[in-house]
């Protein structure tokens, strides 16, 4: 990912040249249609709901799921989709009332900045040091011990060097493991940072404000991202589901 | 519950938030129509309060920007397109003439979708004793922005 910072930094100068990046826009759907914010989000926020009522009545994956075991408390295991995105929500809506928002890309780039100081070296893609990037990076860096508390209260802290689900799709050793998550996060860092966000910052940030950028990152990232999980697990479904209902014990709460 | 009654249900919804749409495209038409000239005191109020609502562009020469300019003003060169320029066209703008010309704004206010024309201009803003930020401003900071 630092690698992905650094490939970013080096090419940022030149790419309003190759027409790939420009000033940033705010062309957001309710400016774009000229509906009001709140008339958009709530019929945007309905139909997104509607959607997932169909996916999940027409899911052909649900068959494969393990049945429902009875549930602990939510302080000693994992979290569902549904507890996690209330959190979040409340996190999206905090960030905004510090005048900031959050972006764990942006923020890494923000952080090298700040551990490159002292070397006396400056990015190109960073040029202020202000509160804004202050903020980002000290973000980035509170990332680590609350992942780490999260691990420990749901009693899932532990190391292994290739991941279960990894494992068992691909019965390969570690140096292949290596490889793909060295060359997943260059490739991760390298596009979300070009692309102006990853999914944190266009996704969960991004889709509130109604942003059309925002928008088409986002799905584009999910349509990439999909395809590529079908590429690398063709053939494999029972096995992933397998595995996914052992390692991943996520809840629907 | 029969698919003839989700198909009722589906249609209520659709209808409904067909009805919520008009609803808000008929408020933001009125919002955008009083939003076309804003006055110096309102404006130094709203920029006091939320420093981030307004896109200010100065569309007065370098010289007169720099000897005094509203606090986080763009300088754009007069009869230049904004395409191109480190301007955000979908954000809400205030446009800066040396005496709130409606002409000048009417020029380029068709490139910004959210488009104010500041009444009387500078003039009016010295003549209220708003304050003012004089000197060069960080060209390369602003054409920037900031990743991520």
């Amino acid at each position: 990912m630092l690698l992905g910072v650094f490939a970013f930094d080096a090419v940022f100068p030149y790419l309003p040249e190759w027409g790939i990046r420009s000033y940033p826009q705010s062309m957001t759907l309710p400016v774009l249609l000229d509906v009001s914010y709140g008339a958009l989000a709530v019929t945007l926020g309905v139909l997104l709901l509607l959607g997932v009522a169909f996916a999940d009545v027409f899911d052909p994956g649900k068959r494969l799921d393990p049945p429902a075991a009875k549930r602990a408390s939510l302080l000693k295991r994992e979290w569902g989709f549904a507890s996690a995105g209330v959190l979040a929500g409340l996190l999206l809506l905090a960030a905004p009332l510090q005048g900031q928002y959050l972006g764990i890309s942006g923020g890494v780039a923000a952080l090298t900045a700040y551990l490159a100081k002292p070397f006396g070296l400056s990015m190109n893609s960073v040029a202020m040091f202000d509160d804004t990037t202050a903020w980002r990076a000290a973000m980035v860096v509170g990332l680590f011990p609350g992942a780490a508390a999260s691990a420990l209260l749901s009693g899932s802290f532990g190391s292994a060097a290739v991941t279960p689900l990894w494992a068992a799709a691909f019965p390969s050793g570690l140096k292949s493991r290596a490889v793909a998550a060295f060359a997943g996060g260059f490739l991760i860092m390298l596009g979300a940072l070009v692309g102006g966000g990853c999914t944190t910052g266009q996704f969960m940030s991004g889709f509130p404000t109604l942003s059309v950028g925002s928008f088409a990152m986002g799905m584009t990232f999910f349509a990439v991202g999909m395809a590529t999980a079908h590429l690398l697990y063709w053939g494999r479904w029972r096995k992933l589901a397998e595995v996914r209902g052992r390692a991943l014990d996520l809840a629907t709460d | 519950m029969s698919i003839r009654w989700h198909v009722f249900y589906l249609a209520l919804i659709a209808v409904l938030l067909a009805a919520l749409l008009w609803q808000g495209a008929k408020a933001q038409r009125v919002a955008l129509e009083v939003e076309r000239e804003i006055a110096a005191q309102a404006l130094y109020q709203a920029i006091r309060e939320a420093p981030g609502k307004y896109q200010l562009v100065d569309l007065r020469d370098a010289l007169e920007f720099e000897d005094g300019h509203l606090p986080g003003a763009i300088r754009l060169d007069r009869g230049a397109a904004a395409k191109g320029a480190s301007v955000d066209r979908y954000r809400r703008t205030v446009i800066v003439t040396e005496e709130g010309d409606r002409t000048l704004f009417e020029a380029l206010a068709r490139e910004f979708k959210l488009a104010a024309n500041l009444q009387g201009g500078m003039m009016q803003w010295r003549m209220s004793r708003l304050p003012e930020v004089s000197g060069l401003t960080d060209v390369e900071g602003i054409r920037r922005g900031r990743p991520g």
